[in-house]
């Protein structure tokens, strides 16, 4: 990417929050030039500054919300699958308990069909373009979701998202980490089952 | 040199005899008396009507949360060692919301000047002018 500096050369006049055609607008830093850069935490116009009429908060809204997420969705990583790559047997996770999970696929892989999907970003939710993860949940005979809470937050935000829902869930919420044992025990609880 | 017109912000929103005109008076006569052109300073402001000044003039801004004007103001320090930092806030957003952050950088000493508003505590926002006129009245007997 070409610095900063050389776009900003040709410019008249510098706006921090420009409408353009992709919706990013051109970054200053400020004291590199003579430009000034201006911005604010509530809504604004192009410029930076506080405004409060509905034409620009529509327009601005419009700018975040329908150009600029879309592009940030698309270099939002895909979920990273662990172990077999045809599993009849999926565990999904996120965040922290990823080593846990991991180690638990490395018990189970020996004589069973199995592997991890592990979201390391969710906002925006990951689109299946890079990595059809969809395909792989709907192959598979038994999905549990693995989650630190009591309610299964991410197994909701998942049925939000896509639509789609996890067959099964373990959900751990008496303030301590997944132990190995504890993991693979009731992920074998749930696989016996089958 | 820089001149009046240089540090022309947008039109305020203030009451007709707030205390914040004189400020903002004094703070452009400053910069100019000491030749500080406008992309040489960056103003930092909170929420309230002290938040708004920075608009108010020219210059770099980042006008963000409330009670949070000095957190920035030390990262923008730090990111740019040249750069001369104004803070402003009103005394609600300094002591109230963002008391904790007026202590830590007291305490780290990082070059950046804060200006507090002495508004007379949360008022002007919340009452209505009549309201306020007697409390100035009262306040001044």
């Amino acid at each position: 990417m070409p610095s900063s500096s050389n776009i900003l050369n040709n410019l008249s006049e510098y706006k921090r929050h420009a409408f353009t055609d992709s919706g990013v607008s051109p970054l200053a830093i400020p004291g590199d030039s003579r430009h000034l850069v201006v911005t604010d935490s509530d809504e604004h116009d192009e410029e930076g500054h506080i405004v409060e009429d509905a034409e620009t908060r529509v327009n601005m809204v419009n700018k975040r919300l329908f150009k600029k997420l879309p592009l940030i969705r698309q270099e939002i990583e895909p979920p990273y699958l662990y172990g077999d790559t045809k599993p009849d047997i999926v565990i999904i996770g996120w965040g922290s308990t990823y080593g846990v999970m991991k180690e638990a696929v490395d018990v189970l892989v020996k004589d069973k069909s199995i592997a991890m999907l592990h979201f390391s970003e969710i906002y925006p939710f990951p689109s299946t373009e890079k990595f059809d993860y969809l395909h792989v949940l709907n192959n598979a005979r038994l999905t549990i979701c693995v989650e630190h809470n009591a309610t299964g937050q991410f197994a909701r935000l998942m049925r939000a998202e896509t639509g789609y829902e996890f067959k099964e869930k373990i959900n751990k919420y008496d303030g301590r980490p997944f132990t190995l044992e504890g993991l693979s025990g009731e992920m074998n609880a749930h696989i016996r089952r089958l | 040199m820089p001149t009046l017109e240089d540090y022309r912000g947008q039109k305020t929103t203030w009451w007709p005899g707030c205390g914040n005109f004189g400020i903002l008076k004094a703070f452009k006569d400053a910069m100019i008396e000491l030749g500080i052109e406008p992309h040489q300073i960056t103003v930092v402001s909170g929420i309230g009507q002290a938040g708004k000044f920075p608009h108010y003039i020219k210059c770099n801004t980042f006008n963000g949360l409330h009670g949070r004007t000095l957190p920035v103001a030390t990262g923008i320090r730090l990111s740019n060692h040249e750069m001369l930092v104004i803070a402003v806030a009103g005394d609600g957003d300094c002591y109230g919301e963002g008391g904790n952050h007026l202590i830590h950088t007291i305490r780290r000493n990082i070059k950046v000047k804060l200006f507090v508003h002495d508004n007379l505590y949360m008022t002007i926002r919340y009452m209505d002018s009549l309201k306020v006129r007697h409390l100035l009245q009262a306040w001044r007997e």
